[in-house]
């Protein structure tokens, strides 16, 4: 066991993420959750839908110091 | 009658966003200044509004073993009121038909010299006489009787032209601010705005003026013949 924690920065989860990205990707494409009828659920799938197809995929939050 | 056809969509859509909003500030009615903000960080004000309002506080340590002075579990902060999500819902939904009516009315305000004609005030209306009049006139009773739409009085003219131009359009964009998907989209946003907590706190201000405005506009009808007023913003004559 090496002292030092185990610390992945976002940064270098993003080498390991590329590779399983095309999977996720494809699993998620065309995939709405369910509305049941419900017209709050409908306008909430209207939001996810313009988000994926306004903004980028791959755009990250921005990161602050502590 | 596109602008009146506009002025009602986003009339309607406004007064469903300030009820909706109103529920998901009962969820924290405390407001920051700059990135961040938590129950934990000294709040700028806090809104007297609902169960979480000044309901920040600790649960006690549950000890482990049935003696006294054994370990306890380390204190967490009490489980606040959250029940929102249908309020949020609510306000993403509404804010679809504000942003179509937005844009819209904007495009026609701009593009057929509707808001130059109507709403800018001209310049020989700004000297300091002109406003200042109007202001008096609208402190005395009875009001001074309008007819129902343009040409409007100059105080009318600026109330308008800082809703339409300034304060619907900030509303907005301190709103999509607050979306993480869209603050990191546009990280532009954060920094015109000082971070996602000015945001709110600007947020809220708007929410604030545009609700002051709807009250003073509301009795402004009442006092000038509201038959007679809503005819002319319904029916436009």
């Amino acid at each position: 066991m090496s002292g030092k924690p185990l610390q992945l920065s976002r940064r270098a989860l993003i080498g390991g993420l590329a590779s399983s990205e095309g999977l996720l990707l494809s699993g998620c494409a065309d995939q709405q959750p369910p509305t049941y009828g419900n017209l709050l659920r409908m306008g909430d799938n209207l939001t996810y839908g313009a988000q994926r197809a306004l903004f980028s995929p791959t755009a990250l939050a921005r990161e602050y110091d502590r | 009658m596109g602008p009146r056809l506009t002025h009602w969509l986003i009339a309607l859509a406004v007064m469903v966003l300030i009820y909706s909003g109103v529920i998901i500030l009962m969820a924290h009615p405390r407001h920051y200044w700059g990135t961040a903000g938590n129950d934990l960080i000294e709040p700028l004000f806090e809104v007297p509004l609902g169960p979480n309002y000044h309901a920040i506080g600790w649960t006690r340590g549950t000890p482990f073993f049935d003696c006294t002075g054994g370990p306890e579990t380390a204190n967490r902060l009490v489980e606040p009121w959250n029940k929102n999500g249908w309020a949020r819902s609510l306000h993403f939904l509404a804010a679809w038909f504000f942003l179509a009516g937005l844009i819209v009315y904007l495009a026609i305000g701009l593009f057929t010299g509707h808001a130059r004609k109507y709403l800018l005030p001209q310049r020989s209306e700004l000297g300091c006489k002109n406003p200042w009049h109007d202001v008096r006139a609208h402190l005395h009773l009875p009001m001074p009787s309008a007819d129902p739409g343009p040409p409007y009085s100059i105080l009318q003219k600026l109330a308008y032209a800082l809703v339409v131009f300034v304060a619907l359009p900030l509303t907005f964009l301190t709103g999509i601010t607050m979306s993480p998907a869209i603050s990191a989209s546009y990280p532009i946003l954060l920094d015109v705005f000082g971070g996602t907590q000015s945001a709110r706190t600007i947020h809220f201000f708007t929410f604030a003026f545009l609700a002051v405005f709807v009250l003073v506009r509301l009795a402004m009808i009442l006092l000038t013949g509201p038959a007679r007023q809503l005819r002319g913003m319904i029916l436009g004559r």
